[in-house]
């Protein structure tokens, strides 16, 4: 039994170490916090560990992400301190598409780093930004992301459209402002 | 095209009649198309500029609390496989301990010692009055405990002597001083005395139904002085009976 516990260990530690960096970047991102992306990396693992004998070995990052995003939702956003960014009217107002003959946001984002990403992503409302980050982070498909928050994937569908357009809005602003795009040019 | 629909044709979730629809569609919509390349633009720039989190501090830490979950769990399978027989194995050692403290034959315990001065109510005799008689009747009494003890620095009223069916020697004197009655129950072959804390280095302090007493052990005799005082009294009396 020593044995078969020693091999579980072994098993768990291989596939959680190559995702530990989606777990803790997920878990920063989340809270905000390098000191509460810790604890919540950690409870993750912990939680993940005890859990390993249920886990189908299917997809282990999406299984732990669910994990970490569930943690997160339950536990650690009451303890955020601080203006809680409220997500928006889930049904709210859409951004137009972009007109046809508009700069091209590829050539507008050729400018942009990986500060002004993490900045803008900060900004976008919890729901949405979750969805952003396990979709186009994590790279995770939309029913793992239901999964992961608990929602239908009409809502994933929905909160990831919204999550974009927000995080494309702050990105366009920025560009505005260091001189990118000249203002009024893709209005 | 509906706007979602962009973008799970972007994310690869549209199943294959739904890519072949919305290609066919975008092959006439030039705004969708530009929709579309922002999205793949957006994506890139994410994946692109979100860094990857290598945090091997962070890592070690989640190590060292899966390694104490796995120590706490081997030591409850421990417990959990084992635990009747450790029980056991606790509950045969407090029955040796018991049985061999019980079988001890120079044990005397309280209760046992208030057993012998009841047993003795009907064989008490007076102490003669006359000096000469008196010091013999005390000598006989006391036997070889005369050396160890000298209760006639209160007034004796009566004694009684016994063998129980050990073969051990019990003696019991009724004394009697300005505030009352006091007892002195000398039981011999018996070096430990149970059911008593200790006073100080020599004597110990315990009670026998109503009445306390103080309980000393020398040359493999107990002395108990039984009476309606508190210990410290029973104690100082002790004091001046006990040939040290």
């Amino acid at each position: 039994m020593l044995w078969g516990r020693r091999n579980t260990r072994e098993a768990f530690e291989r596939q959680a170490e190559k995702v530990f960096p989606s777990v803790f970047g997920t878990a920063l991102r989340l809270t905000r916090s390098r000191e509460e992306a810790e604890d919540l990396a950690q409870e993750a693992i912990v939680r993940a560990y005890e859990a390993f004998d249920r886990f189908d070995g299917t997809n282990f990052k999406a299984w732990i992400l669910r994990i970490v995003t569930n943690l997160y939702i339950n536990k650690y956003r009451q303890r955020q301190r601080g203006p809680q960014l409220n997500s928006l009217d889930e049904e709210g107002v859409v951004e137009p598409m972009a007109g046809e003959d508009e700069i091209p946001d590829r050539i507008l984002f050729d400018n942009l780093v990986g500060a002004e990403v993490e900045e803008a992503l900060g900004k976008v409302p919890e729901d949405f930004r979750i969805a952003v980050l396990l979709s186009d982070v994590e790279g995770l498909s939309y029913q793992e992301i239901a999964d992961a928050t608990g929602v239908p994937i009409g809502t994933v569908r929905s909160r990831l459209a919204r999550g974009r357009a927000i995080l494309r809005k702050h990105l366009m602003e920025y560009a505005r402002r260091e001189g990118y795009l000249k203002q009024g040019a893709n209005e | 095209m509906d706007r979602l629909d962009l973008h799970a044709y972007v994310d690869g979730e549209a199943t294959r009649d739904e890519r072949r629809q919305y290609e066919a569609d975008l092959a006439d919509d030039l705004q969708a198309r530009a929709e579309v390349a922002n999205i793949h633009a957006l994506k890139a720039l994410v994946a692109r500029g979100v860094t990857s989190s290598e945090e091997p501090a962070a890592w070690r830490s989640c190590c060292r609390r899966l390694d104490e979950l796995d120590r706490t769990k081997r030591i409850e399978g421990f417990v959990g496989r084992y635990s009747w027989a450790l029980c056991a194995v606790f509950m045969f050692v407090i029955l040796v301990g018991g049985v061999i403290k019980r079988g001890n034959p120079s044990v005397v315990r309280t209760g046992e010692a208030a057993g012998y001065v009841s047993s003795m109510v009907g064989g008490f005799s007076r102490a003669p009055q006359d000096a000469a008689n008196r010091q013999a009747w005390m000598n006989e009494k006391l036997g070889v405990v005369q050396s160890l003890v000298q209760p006639d620095r209160l007034e004796v009223l009566d004694a009684a002597e016994k063998v129980d069916e050990n073969g051990r020697r019990v003696a019991c004197f009724r004394l009697a001083d300005s505030r009352g009655l006091l007892a002195l129950l000398v039981v011999t072959n018996a070096n430990e005395v149970e059911g008593v804390r200790p006073m100080d280095d020599s004597l110990c302090a315990g009670s026998m139904g109503d009445a306390n007493c103080v309980v000393w052990s020398q040359s493999n005799i107990s002395f108990f002085l039984i009476g309606p005082r508190d210990h410290d009294e029973l104690a100082r009396i002790a004091q001046t009976i006990r040939k040290q």
